[in-house]
């Protein structure tokens, strides 16, 4: 299990990095945390040309909270997801969810821009930054541009990002006080890939709820959004119940190795329904 | 801490990767990507030409005639088909090596594989056990006229005669899936050749350096005293490391042919591919029991996968064979047991041998009949139980060595019922009604297991005080981490009256030991441990009698202390151990010969829960009794047997070998042959019963399998009680979530309709 022989750059600057991109059209393979590329590498899966490690780029990395966003440098590991109070506190979706992704060795690691951009489909970062309307700064040499999330995943592991384009940043909007989130996954083991997992995040109006989000993971070959889901959640009597029928019965999961279509849907009723009545008590709680 | 700890904690460890010499070569393996084919041609002339390869072979550029690979245990029942060490004009098995490459690198070498053709001619898959077992079936091995390779067969009483007496009888059929071991350190073998003494040096990842060097100097045409082989720091080994593989032979042959040391890692992938398997055997049994509950007979016909090639005889299939009675007592008994070769990797012994699967089957049948009869199965279990005083107990059967089998010491009972009291078996029972009428499922299950530890033939111990009083213990064995240094050196340090830490260690070179089996069987604390024992007090009575000869006291009245030997009651410095030990030192040699294989036993208790919407399982409370006699580290026991523990859960709940119809292994990553860790495993109890065996003088027996032996037949069955309000029978030693959904699902839907309602 080694990878088949590449060039290998660790440039210093953005520019640097887009330009060595840019010089192999589209051979070369951006590396960031690593955590998903380097076993395609040996498991010569995937044979670049070159990497393009952003280790070394300066001002990647970091998060910053600004008006109504939370901004958070594509290299920021996702261990600083986890633990840094702007997200704990802007974005608590994000925090929650990070801690799910694989173990804390590799959460040292693996990136947020990496995980978004490697687009597994049964991730948990993509779904909440769906779910969140986040927003992904994606640069070339001599341009860059702002892709919403939902716009960004386009099928499995593939992205809207051009060969030469590199994720720099995302920007998380502040997710309002009041609203209630969670993100449930089912894994095998604890910090596995999960078989599915539910970002839900609901705003309240009084005693009602005002808007609703739900989002899942390891359903299709991206973030699926579950527009029934959500209207159950607006409309439905027992809410969390609803939400996770309609769900289940939305849903068109495919079967694998690890889990038929049926046993996903019924998966998917389950954390719905879990993430629902979690992202519904927060509400109340912060309600009251 | 472990007498090995501080080294291995500090990163000093020296396992087999860490062996760098200069100019050495790295091997890669070019395996079959089919899993049954005619290889029409493989051309490794391209591959040759890569930049730095020494050489690129096929069989035909092996020295000829190229010996097959030998089977390990022959069996007079068995006819063994062998692989050789590269395909020669038929692969069997998705994963058999076809062609090597050496180079300067691992990556040039593994560069070099993509630059070699192949071309199958494919044939049938044989991927199914019951299909291969047929008459007619596609043969793995056509010279044998049949995939049926040997016939296992275990009889007492008389069976028929209990049918023809009219008793009840219940018939299932049992499942038992193929899981394998995974030590952290897969195998690795590094060689190089002396020039200056004329001899081979192997460093091999494996659990038995003697029978390395014995196969190794055979396959080369060597005096076996020009190979050495050296088992280093061996990062875990489950059985799968006492086996004999192509790259053993082949690492060796490069170093000896090239003359330059030669490495070969395995990587995770060939570790799931291509070392040895175990478990995968069905069986059709039938119990014969009385209105009372007692057990009157048990049949037993079963399958056992052998995969394509024989590794270790027909070890796996015959432990199950005679283990199927296990802890009761069952006076009839009929056991045929096939053993079917099938187009995927071999399979051998991994931790337990053959005894999980035997577990799995006898206590499901057991629990079967409490069921029926509507007892209790703790009460069922101990109505059928041998008693402890009924020790030694004659079974009825035979053992791998045909000798009549023998339980030497235990007390059955006593495991059973405490394994139950520690999970709160009967408050569980008490609140069941309860928890299934809130929707919830929770289940509880005993299981109880022997174990034969400690087999023979036999083993030698040196201990030896040099003139500066160093006491070093010299054994072949080879341990793969359960920390032979500190139980043999206390051993040792108990006879002599010294620290442990006093006492040297070496072993797991053939350099060093004469001659030894090797580490298997959960045999070491028994057999090694003996052999030392016996040494240690060898070499005692001749320090006594050598110090009282400088002292001029008798022997009788002198006593050992710390090092020092002195007369009893004086305060004087006396003499030391060296000075005792005079000029030529104090060297002593000792064989054990077990007379026959001790009896471990045990009884574990688990309590579930299944939750109804994913069915995932999650252990409640795990509870252990377990009995390997007189224990000389506690610690280390309890370590082999949550170990074993964690190895049961894993292969139960979470870990899946699986094969496709076209004989491709799907699960040849870590990311899809799910691993559980620490965050899986639960508490786990370990409460110990103490009955010595007589069959050695330290009462000790072994301890390093029984703890995963019961675990899959005890979580399935506490899964199975969790969900008895849907009436659910399992039936596989594998417990998926998917599929306790799905009876979950079902009795949903059939309770919606008996409603009229929907499902929920």
């Amino acid at each position: 299990m080694k990878p088949p022989p590449f060039d290998y750059h660790a440039p210093r600057s953005l520019d640097d990095a887009l330009d060595v991109l840019a010089s192999y059209g589209g051979e070369a393979r951006v590396l960031a945390g690593g955590q998903s590329l380097v076993p395609l590498l040996n498991l010569r899966v995937v044979r670049p040309a070159a990497l393009v490690d952003l280790a070394r780029v300066a001002g990647l990395r970091g998060i910053a909270a600004g008006a109504g966003t939370v901004r958070i440098g594509a290299m920021t590991r996702q261990v600083e997801l986890e633990r840094t109070p702007e997200v704990s506190v802007g974005c608590p979706l994000v925090a929650e969810a990070a801690a799910l992704v694989g173990s804390p060795a590799i959460r040292s690691r693996g990136t947020l821009g990496g995980n978004l951009a490697h687009a597994d489909p049964a991730s948990e970062l993509p779904a909440v930054m769906v779910a969140l309307d986040a927003r992904l700064t994606v640069c070339r040499r001599f341009g860059q541009r702002t892709v919403p999330a939902a716009d960004f995943f386009r099928g499995f592991y593939t992205t809207a990002l051009e060969p030469d384009e590199v994720v720099t940043a995302v920007e998380v909007p502040v997710t309002p006080p009041g609203a209630g989130w969670a993100f449930e996954e089912v894994s095998r083991t604890r910090g596995d890939f999960a078989l599915v997992g539910a970002a839900v995040v609901v705003t309240a109006r009084g005693d009602r709820v005002a808007s609703a989000r739900v989002v899942l993971a390891g359903v299709g070959p991206v973030p699926v959004r579950c527009e029934a889901a959500e209207h159950a959640l607006l409309d439905g009597r027992e809410p969390a119940a609803d939400a996770a029928d309609a769900a289940r019965d939305a849903v068109e999961p495919e079967a694998d190795l690890h889990a038929s279509a049926a046993y996903r849907k019924d998966l998917v009723r389950a954390v719905v329904g879990r993430a629902a009545r979690r992202a519904l008590a927060r509400i109340s709680r912060e309600a009251a | 801490m472990r007498l090995e700890d501080p080294a291995l904690l500090r990163g000093e460890g020296i396992f087999v990767d860490d062996i760098a010499l200069d100019g050495m070569l790295h091997l890669a393996i070019l395996r079959s990507q089919v899993a049954h084919a005619r290889l029409v041609s493989v051309d490794v002339g391209r591959a040759r030409a890569h930049p730095g390869v020494a050489v690129a072979w096929t069989h035909r550029d092996l020295p000829q005639p190229v010996p097959p690979l030998p089977n390990l245990r022959p069996h007079p029942a068995l006819r063994a088909r062998t692989p050789f060490p590269l395909a020669v004009d038929r692969v069997r098995y998705v994963g058999e090596p076809v062609a090597l490459v050496a180079a300067e690198t691992r990556y040039q070498a593994e560069d070099a594989l993509e630059e070699i053709a192949v071309a199958y001619d494919p044939l049938p898959v044989v991927a199914d056990l019951r299909a291969a077992a047929e008459r007619g079936a596609v043969l793995v091995h056509e010279d044998l006229g049949s995939n049926v390779c040997a016939r296992v067969e275990q009889r007492a009483g008389d069976f028929e005669r209990v049918l023809a007496a009219g008793a009840r009888c219940l018939t299932r059929t049992l499942h038992a899936a193929r899981t394998t071991g995974h030590p952290i350190e897969t195998r690795g073998v590094v060689a190089a050749t002396d020039r200056a003494t004329g001899t081979l040096t192997v460093w091999a990842s494996c659990q038995r350096p003697h029978q390395n060097r014995r196969i190794i100097a055979a396959m080369l045409g060597l005096p076996e005293d020009r190979v050495r082989v050296i088992a280093p720091h061996v990062g875990g080994g489950f059985g799968p490391k006492g086996r004999f593989y192509p790259e053993d032979y082949l690492v060796p042959l490069l170093a000896w042919r090239l003359s330059r040391p030669v490495k070969w890692i395995e990587d995770r992938r060939e570790h799931l591919l291509a070392t040895t398997h175990e478990r995968e055997q069905i069986h059709e049994v039938t119990v014969a029991f009385a209105p009372d509950g007692r057990l009157l007979g048990l049949r037993d016909r079963f399958l056992h996968d052998m995969g394509a090639y024989v590794s270790a005889g027909i070890v796996v299939p015959l432990n199950t064979a005679y283990t199927l009675p296990g802890p009761y007592r069952i006076p009839n008994v009929a056991v045929e047991g096939l053993c079917v070769h099938t187009t995927r990797m071999a399979t051998s012994p991994v931790r337990g041998a053959g005894q999980p699967e035997a577990a799995f089957v006898i206590e499901h049948m057991v629990e079967a009949v409490a069921r029926t009869l509507e007892m209790d199965p703790v009460v069922l279990r101990q109505r059928n139980l041998v008693p402890a005083d009924a020790m030694p107990y004659a079974v009825g059967l035979c053992d791998l060595d045909d000798q009549p089998i023998v339980y030497d010491s235990g007390d059955f009972p006593a495991c059973l019922e405490r394994a139950a009291a520690a999970v709160q078996y009967a408050t569980v029972r008490a609140q069941q009604p309860a928890i299934w009428r809130g929707g919830g499922y929770r289940g509880v299950a005993v299981a109880c297991y022997v174990e034969a530890t400690g087999v023979g033939p036999e083993e030698v111990a040196t201990v030896g005080i040099d003139l500066g009083g160093t006491v070093t213990v010299t054994v072949g064995g080879g341990s793969q981490g359960q920390g032979h240094a500190t139980m043999l050196a206390r051993v040792c340090a108990a006879e002599l009256d010294l620290d442990p830490h006093e006492v040297r260690v070496v072993e797991g070179d053939t350099a060093q030991a004469a001659r030894s089996m090797g580490t298997y069987g959960s045999r070491s604390a028994v057999v090694l441990a003996s052999a030392v024992c016996l040494a240690a007090r060898r070499v005692r009575t001749r320090l006594l009698a050598s110090a009282a000869a400088r002292l001029g006291t008798p022997a009788e009245r002198l006593e050992l202390d710390r090092g020092r030997i002195r007369p009893r009651g004086s305060s004087g410095p006396g003499i030391g151990l060296g000075e005792a030990a005079g000029g030529q030192g104090i060297r002593e040699n000792a064989l054990f010969a077990p007379p026959r294989p001790t009896t471990a036993s045990g009884a574990h208790a688990a309590v579930v829960d299944v939750d109804p919407d994913t069915g995932a399982v999650r252990i409640v409370r795990y509870a252990v009794v377990h009995d390997c006699g007189r224990m000389l580290d506690p610690a280390i026991v309890e370590g082999q047997v949550r170990g074993g523990v964690a190895h049961g859960i894993a292969e139960t709940l979470y870990e899946r070998l699986v094969y496709d119809d076209e004989g491709q292994l799907l699960t040849t990553t870590l990311k899809d042959y799910v691993m559980p860790t620490a965050a899986e495993m639960p508490d786990i109890t370990i409460e110990h019963v103490e009955t010595p065996s007589p069959l050695n003088a330290l009462g000790v027996k072994g301890a390093g399998e029984g703890g995963v032996i019961p675990v899959a037949a005890v979580l399935s069955l506490a899964v199975q009680d969790a969900l008895a309000p849907l009436g659910a029978v399992l039936a596989s030693s594998q417990v998926a979530p998917e599929a306790l959904r799905e009876i979950l699902r079902s009795a949903g839907l059939a309770a919606a309709r008996a409603r009229g309602g929907g499902p929920t």
